[in-house]
């Protein structure tokens, strides 16, 4: 090749570059050997298809590279090549080299060839249907059976990733090699290797896609079986997979069932106990109903036998069963798994399959699933099912009404909050958080007669959590519960909490309480804050806090109160608060947050105000502190201001205070330099 | 040393990994003032001191540096710092939980503060961290203390990650030179109104007064022993006298050794850092020294509490302890089992 191309560069000089890169594909330095590798639809281009097909490809194949990265990127251009080499009647050509990379050691290498196959398959589906017959009938197809039946387990695991795309291409002439593909997904569902297994099962949901577009019921009668079989697989990481894909499997199977045994489920559900709401366990009782189904089904015999808290132990084995329920079954049985992880995965994933599965299925088995794993003995997994909360509430109370059994809400109310009130005092910090987090969306959902009745409690002893970040995070979402509360509620249940905590050690604990001071003022109203002097007073003592942050937000809560409860309000219980603090603080953070408080509390305040009472402080006094951190301040806040007063004040008050502060007899520089930047307000300033 | 501490600090390696680099050769008298305005370092500011901190172009580090240089080289080896104050020990590269210090203590100018060393290495982003205390310090330089630590070094830096550091994020190793070249005119300590003692380490063997640490010729790579050496790494110690120190330079000395030396120079109080400290600071020699740590969970794992110490107008003490900054991200994840285990 190299030759062929060095002959070329005589007849033609524009090739030159070109040839340069061929060279470069086979550096010794990998950095060349990528940026030519990168580019070699430039190559392609300049070669036209036919060298291209026939000479670039095979150079490029002929020896492999040993650099990962040089075949990952090699893998990706392959997956755009197909114009290159001369469009859809030519694509069988880039199959054998992304077969040899769909081989390769390296994870990333192998899975970006599948994609690049899947690409191919795609493009040219689209481009030409002739084309695509012979591409996949007589190409990928084949291929597909040398991958599945490879030596490696690695090529094996690439088949399972080719099969979904493949499967709903084969064109209908062809069933024999649907069949044909199904069998050996049914093989690597059975391999030997966990690795090629988890593969298989990390594809079920789009190969059970694929399948179900051309026949629904093959889904149940093959496939299900081969789900059930990876739902027993012994190792967690696959089942752990498998309830991953279990939301994606049972949306499949859930309309198939509705469709042949439409009434079946009606007729099994109102056999069920009416003491259903009042037991907190309500779910044991369903043996009869699965004996009722009348779907029957050759391969939907055989249920798994190794799930623990399947409800069919103490009932006989039934075969008629519908698919669903064996999902059901099968996630049942997930949420007892022996392994950690997957009880994990079903806290995350159970909220999905509640879409997946439908109401009925929610409000019975689905909801014990949940309750099991917030009760789980991992602190992981009840974290995880803690987080999940909200979402989970939502569903039980959009569970449509249905006669004999009891209502989402008495779902929630009975089976439900005992478990969460168990959280409350759980030993993990981190399940407490995440309830702390997620607990406050139930207020919106549930209304405000059940809130009270049954949330605010729960929220009251997360408020006391001896944890930081468990107080935080119901205080950051508390805007979620107290407006949905009265007056006399909030303040005679959650304020106290509020107050409690206001002194927090933790000082962001603090910060997030000043946050929502202006949120309950205003519900609570400034008569409420005129004769609660606790909750005065604390919006006052925070000034003093010794955290600069915490200040700060305490200037900022002032303003908003102010701007709440007016001038009149402010003029009482604000302004001579912040005016005794400059005077008594012999510390001079404390005296520079008091003029903060000034320039800020300015902008609302009106020019009366800030006239008479905040700038004879900063002229008079703040601006011949002995510190100078403090004079500075007094220019700063005089640029604050300036916009705030009148214009003769400005001009007899702060432009004679500002000049002294550049003056000779000023030493700081800091203190020149903001008060000139003052000054120049002072001039730009409109009037 | 009471139990409480640990050392901070690794023994100096006896055996540089490099040979020793020749101090800085002094600034050609004829360079002229670098020009960089109150705008342009306003700018810096705003740019280093947020939570998505970008670091400076190797240009602006090494005007920035030449700047700082220039207004180092005008400070006494015991520079005079009046009160108020806020001092702080170690930050080590930690430079989110300096901005956490800075939400604890208030911001540059409004607050003043003393930094007794070790900006650099430990921690993720001695880059960020030290960049922006330089340029603090050249922006508001009578707000702003900066002295040496022991990490302030061309030879540890090498070892403990600021390099490294320079090297990862600028490609090359100019940046760590402007900045190792500067460090060689940091003061080595601070008096606050004549009475509280800062500096990175502890006293030395070969100093009685503070005279004779102003007399140090100080514009140097920090050597392996002499006065110089044992300010930026000597510890106190429960034992009386001079002790060796385990470090491998330096020395321990003992609370007869620091009577004397406050005694002697009419101080009240040594303040110092150089050493993890679980609460942040700690007492020791009858209230004659204090370590102040301004670390939190220092190198990410030691658990321990920050602090800073508020000296107000009337030279009156607070402590104010601090723990790390929350990082994003990590708010609400207990323990998810990672990909690569399954």
């Amino acid at each position: 090749m190299t030759t062929a191309v060095a002959q070329e560069e005589e007849l033609d000089a524009s090739l030159y570059p070109i040839a340069v890169l061929l060279d470069e594909l086979k550096h010794e330095d990998i950095q060349l050997r990528l940026n030519a590798t990168r580019r070699i639809k430039t190559i392609a281009d300049a070669l036209g298809p036919e060298r291209t097909r026939g000479e670039l490809l095979p150079f490029i194949t002929e020896t492999v590279d040993d650099e990962d990265e040089v075949l990952l990127t090699l893998a990706e251009e392959l997956g755009d090549f197909l114009e290159e080499v001369g469009g859809p009647p030519y694509s069988a050509v880039l199959v054998q080299p992304l077969e040899t990379l769909a081989n390769a050691e390296e994870t990333v290498v192998r899975e970006k060839a599948v994609e690049s196959l899947c690409n191919l398959s795609n493009q040219v589906q689209l481009q030409s249907e002739d084309d695509a017959r012979s591409l996949h009938v007589d190409h990928l197809f084949p291929l597909a059976q040398r991958l599945a039946n490879g030596d490696w387990f690695t090529s094996r695991m690439s088949a399972c990733s080719l099969f979904a795309d493949l499967y709903s291409r084969i064109p209908d002439d062809h069933t024999d090699l649907r069949t044909e593909i199904l069998d050996l997904y049914k093989c690597l569902v059975h391999d030997s290797t966990p690795m090629v297994r988890r593969a298989a099962a990390s594809n079920i949901g789009n190969f059970a896609t694929a399948v179900y577009q051309h026949s629904p019921t093959l889904v149940c009668e093959q496939l299900l079986p081969l789900f059930a079989d990876l739902v027993e697989d012994d190792q967690d990481s696959v089942r752990l997979i498998i309830v991953e894909n279990a939301p994606v499997f049972a949306a499949l199977l859930n309309p198939i069932d509705t469709l042949e045994v439409a009434d079946t489920s009606m007729s099994s559900e109102s056999q069920e106990p009416n003491g259903f709401a009042s037991s907190n366990t309500p779910l044991n009782c369903n043996p009869d109903r699965q004996a009722d189904s009348s779907d029957a089904r050759p391969n939907a015999a055989e249920r798994p036998s190794n799930l623990p808290s399947a409800p069919t132990g103490n009932g006989p084995l039934s075969h008629h069963r519908t698919a669903t329920e064996r999902i059901i079954d099968m996630v049942r049985g997930f949420s007892a798994d022996k392994s950690w992880r997957v009880r994990y995965m079903v806290a995350t994933r159970l909220n999905d399959l509640c879409d997946a599965l439908g109401p009925e299925a929610t409000r019975t088995d689905l909801l014990h699933a949940y309750m099991t794993v917030l009760q789980d003995n991992e602190p992981e997994v009840r974290t995880a099912a803690a987080f999940k909360v909200a979402d989970i509430v939502k569903k039980l109370v959009a569970l449509p009404p249905k006669p004999g059994s009891s209502s989402g809400s008495d779902h929630v109310i009975y089976d439900i909050f005992p478990n969460v009130a168990q959280l409350v005092t759980d030993s993990s910090q981190h399940v407490r958080a995440a309830l702390a987090s997620n607990i406050m969306g139930l207020a919106p959902v549930l209304g405000v007669e059940v809130t009270v009745s049954h949330l605010v409690e729960i929220v009251l002893s997360l408020l006391k959590d001896e944890y930081p970040e468990v107080r935080l995070n119901v205080i950051t979402h508390l805007d979620k519960v107290s407006f949905i509360m009265s007056i006399e509620k909030l303040s005679s249940e959650l304020l106290p909490a509020i107050v409690d905590l206001a002194e927090d050690k933790n000082w962001r604990v603090r910060l997030a309480i000043i946050e929502r001071i202006p949120l309950l003022a205003r519900q609570l109203g400034k008569d409420f804050f005129e004769e609660n002097n606790k909750l005065g007073d604390l919006c006052i003592s925070w000034l003093g806090d010794c955290v600069f942050s915490i200040r700060e937000a305490a200037i900022k809560n002032l303003r908003a109160l102010t701007e709440i409860f007016g001038l009149e309000w402010a003029k009482k219980y604000i302004v001579p608060q912040v005016t005794d603090m400059y005077d008594e603080s012999g510390n001079y953070l404390l005296r520079m947050t008091a003029l903060h408080a000034i320039g800020i509390l300015s902008e609302v305040l009106g020019p009366e105000t800030v006239e008479e009472s905040f700038l004879p402080i900063v002229t008079e006094r703040a601006s011949r502190d002995p510190v100078p951190n403090v004079r500075f301040c007094s220019a700063k806040t005089l640029n604050r201001v300036i916009p705030y007063v009148r214009e003769d004040v400005r001009e007899s008050k702060i432009r004679p205070c500002l000049m002294t502060l550049v003056d000779s007899s000023e030493k700081d520089q800091d203190v020149n330099y903001f008060a000139q930047q003052a000054l120049l307000k002072l001039s730009s300033c409109p009037t | 040393m009471s139990g409480a501490e640990v050392d901070a600090a690794t023994p100096a390696p006896p055996k540089p990994p490099v040979a020793p680099v020749p101090a800085a050769a002094p600034p050609a008298p004829s360079t002229p003032s670098i020009s960089l305005s109150n705008g342009d370092l306003d700018r810096f500011l705003e740019q280093l001191l947020s939570e998505s901190c970008k670091p400076l172009g190797e240009e602006e580090v090494k005007g920035l540096c030449e700047k700082a240089r220039e207004i180092l080289m005008e400070e006494s080896n015991v520079q005079a710092v009046s009160c108020p104050v806020t001092v702080s020990g170690d930050i080590h590269g930690q430079y989110h939980d300096l901005l956490e210090l800075f939400r604890i203590g208030g911001t540059c100018p409004d607050t003043n503060y003393l930094f007794m060393g070790d900006y650099v290495d430990r921690g993720y982003y001695s880059v960020e961290t030290v960049t922006a205390l330089v340029c603090l310090k050249v922006r508001y330089p009578h707000r702003v203390t900066i002295l040496r630590g022991n990490h302030e070094s061309r030879q540890i830096t090498q070892v403990y990650g600021f390099y490294d550091e320079c090297l990862r994020k600028y490609g090359n190793a100019n940046v760590w030179k402007s900045f190792t070249d500067m460090f060689d005119y940091l003061p080595l300590t601070a008096l606050v109104e004549i009475s509280i003692f800062c500096l990175h380490g502890g006293l030395s063997p070969s100093i009685e007064t503070l005279d004779q640490i102003r007399e140090l010729d100080r514009v140097q790579e920090v050597p392996h022993e002499g006065p110089m050496c044992d300010l930026l790494w000597s510890d106190p110690d429960d034992r009386c006298g001079w002790g060796i120190s385990p470090r491998g330079a330096g020395y321990t000395f003992g609370q007869d050794i620091s009577d004397q030396f406050n005694h002697s120079n009419s101080i009240t109080l040594i303040a110092r850092a150089h050493q993890l400290v679980m609460e942040g600071y700690n007492w020791c020699h009858d209230r004659n020294v204090v370590t102040i740590f301004s670390a939190p969970n220092y190198c990410y794992r030691c658990g321990n509490q920050a602090a800073i110490m508020e000296l107000d107008e009337n030279k009156n003490y607070t402590f104010l302890q601090f723990d790390p900054a929350p990082r994003r991200g990590e708010d609400h994840v207990s323990r998810r089992s990672p990909d690569y285990f399954l």
